[in-house]
């Protein structure tokens, strides 16, 4: 996996609460081979087109200087509803390593790192603040700062955020999560056993 | 370990294998694999990883499924018919027990593990789709995964920090024409489509208690609808009913000893919630939703909202936008908006007590709009049969068809046109969500049926329901 330590890039501010993941990536896109050609092009499909396929001039991730934003910032309970993988590999296929946003769905940050993506939460004001600047200077960059835990909006000023060491570990070094825990098989295995011990009837059941 | 724990807290314990900055490993006892499980099983075999423990998986297909007919044949389109074939192979190439597409214990995969046992009081489970809280309802922790299946099925583990509790007491009883659902969408209306963002959401009290499974499984399935991670109900003589007999239940001297063991899942008296709410479900009327949000949700008694009068400028906003992708006027009376056409199934409510709520209004009457019924599982539909509801459905008008996600998801070629307007009984109302433009009005099944022999939305009660 790619390591992220320090990102320098465009961000592109999307000012809306509950982008939710039908938006992001819209179900009927899921039986689609991601191999062939990736998920990038249906990240937020339908508020990118319109009906015929055509660019929503309005739309603020059409604008050509956001055309390559690695960044996005938006607002609170960013990617809520459907689980679905493809909204998570959506946004890495896009090229997208980080959103910052006031608050996140129920998976989104728990699972996202482990594709490489970062999620980040800023409080509302500072949110409010990233915003207002990206608005103002389209396709001003914005630092993301892991080691230190900071994200440096494009006028120098800084914000501080939390991060589980575990999730900074895992994306700065680019670590493999399943290897990781293959290690631990042994422990695993001798779980395993305990736990079949106490709830045998879960266990011996043929399923079919 | 704390003196006093939750149920949650119990049951995450019983399945911590070890902590690491912060979180937990935590071991999965079974998993359940949908037919949107090709890329997780492709991102496995790039990778080169096998399947940790097959037989502690399950296949079922359900989101590709036709509602049009039973077999592979009547799935929509080739794409999609790949999609459930080769998740289908793959999963017993690799060993993966499969309620296949020609299996007659198929359905919506939420519907079908707790009808079969799979699900069980106690036990981790785990899957990629968000509404797998549904299975919370027998007192499972049970877990949605998104992209995580990949590492669950790789090491039958997950690292999972331990969530924080949310509790939330139901009391009293309910009114004439109020269901489950509308206190799941009242209770979603009160905290906010993130009211419990990241929470593991218990339910209890006095309602709760006296809830069939099959409305404790709406409960738990729309806890996901307001931020939860995991909702669940602790297990009692109810969950013990429901289960004795199911064909993945224990049996004979197993059942005892689970029994013994179940019983001893429940949350400590004086176990600390992070967050707590209390509803009177006496005080629940019969909702419907006006937004793209599920906490847009009103009395069916109210009008649509006015952005114009919302304090929070964002919040203003986001209503806005939503009014206009509804097409819908501010003080426009509920009962005054007209549909086109009616959905009656989705995870949330397609199980015997829905179809019964459902059949019991449309009973020697008729749809004046196009009407789909989708049972959740083909044992579901089985029992309707026998019951002979699937002959009210039909001579009313209504569609009656073959089980699977179907409307709710619009992933099977079930759509709603674009600026067609859907009264349904599934759990997100989400732009795009029934088809590219689909506007959606979330309600409860006998309010689902009700709005469908009168062409617009309506208040159940006094309709003798």
């Amino acid at each position: 996996m790619r390591k992220l330590e320090i990102l320098m890039a465009v961000a592109a501010p999307l000012e809306m609460n509950n982008v939710d993941t039908d938006q992001i990536f819209p179900a009927r896109f899921t039986s689609k081979d991601r191999k062939e050609r990736g998920y990038g092009d249906y990240y937020l499909h339908d508020l990118r087109y319109d009906e015929s396929g055509n660019a929503r001039a309005d739309f603020v991730l059409n604008d050509a200087r956001l055309k390559n934003a690695e960044i996005i910032v938006s607002g609170a309970n960013y990617a809520c509803g459907s689980a679905r993988p493809g909204a998570v590999y959506a946004h890495v296929d896009r090229g997208i390593r980080a959103v910052i946003a006031k608050s996140f769905g129920p998976l989104f940050a728990a699972v996202a790192y482990k594709s490489g993506l970062l999620a980040v939460q800023l409080k509302p004001d500072e949110i409010l603040d990233l915003s207002g600047q990206l608005t103002e200077n389209t396709g001003a960059f914005v630092t993301l700062d892991l080691p230190n835990q900071i994200v440096r909006a494009p006028n120098g000023s800084h914000y501080a955020f939390e991060i589980d060491p575990f999730v900074k570990r895992m994306i700065s070094e680019g670590l493999d999560e399943i290897q990781l825990t293959l290690g631990l098989s042994k422990q695993i295995d001798a779980f395993a056993k305990r736990q079949r011990e106490k709830m045998p009837w879960v266990f011996e059941t043929a399923l079919l | 370990m704390r003196e006093t724990r939750t149920v949650v807290q119990k049951i995450f314990d019983a399945h911590r294998i070890q902590d690491e900055g912060g979180r937990s490993l935590l071991y999965i006892d079974r998993i359940i694999i949908a037919d949107t499980g090709l890329p997780a099983f492709r991102s496995l075999r790039d990778l080169g990883y096998a399947v940790r423990n097959p037989a502690q998986a399950l296949f079922i297909p359900d989101h590709y499924t036709a509602s049009s007919g039973p077999g592979l044949a009547d799935v929509a389109d080739e794409e999609r018919r790949r999609q459930i074939r080769e998740t289908e192979s793959t999963a017993k190439f690799l060993g993966v027990s499969a309620f296949g597409i020609d299996d007659r214990r198929r359905g919506i995969q939420h519907v079908v593990v707790t009808e079969q046992g799979f699900a069980q009081p106690g036990i981790t489970i785990a899957g990629v789709d968000s509404h797998t809280s549904t299975q919370g309802a027998v007192g499972a922790l049970a877990l949605s995964l998104g992209s995580d299946l990949v590492h669950a099925l790789a090491t039958q583990c997950i690292w999972i920090k331990q969530p924080r509790m949310m509790l939330v007491r139901l009391e009293g009883r309910l009114n004439e024409g109020v269901t489950a659902k509308d206190v799941s969408l009242a209770l979603i209306a009160k905290v906010g489509s993130g009211g419990a963002s990241g929470l593991a959401v218990e339910f209890s009290g006095s309602f709760t208690r006296a809830l069939s499974l099959e409305g404790r499984m709406t409960l738990c399935n729309m806890s996901v609808e307001m931020g939860g991670r995991v909702g669940i109900v602790a297990p009692d003589e109810a969950t013990f009913n429901y289960l004795h007999g199911r064909p993945l239940a224990p049996k004979g001297k197993q059942w005892d000893q689970a029994i013994n063991f179940w019983k001893t899942l429940v949350s400590d008296d004086d176990a600390q919630f992070d967050r707590e709410t209390t509803v009177n479900v006496s005080t629940v009327e019969p909702m419907v939703t006006w937004g793209n949000s599920p906490e847009d949700a009103v009395s069916i008694s109210d009008v649509v909202p006015d952005p114009n009068a919302e304090p929070n400028l964002e919040r203003r906003a986001r209503m806005a936008r939503a009014l206009e992708y509804m097409g819908l006027k501010p003080s426009t009376k509920m009962t005054d908006i007209a549909i086109d056409q009616v959905f009656i199934g989705s995870c949330t409510n397609s199980r015997i007590e829905d179809l019964r709520a459902a059949a019991k209004i449309l009973r020697e009457r008729k749809v004046v709009v196009p009407t789909l019924v989708v049972p959740g599982s083909s044992p579901v539909k089985a029992q309707a049969e026998a019951e002979g509801l699937d002959k009210i459905f039909r001579s009313a008008g209504a569609s009656w068809g073959e089980t699977g996600c179907s409307m709710c998801v619009s992933m099977n070629g079930d759509t709603v046109a674009e600026g067609a307007r859907c009264a349904s009984t599934s759990n997100r109302n989400h732009v795009g969500r029934q088809g590219r433009g689909s506007r959606t009005h979330l309600v409860s099944p006998p309010m689902a049926a009700l709005a469908a022999i009168k062409g617009h939305l309506a208040d159940i009660r006094g309709e003798g329901y």
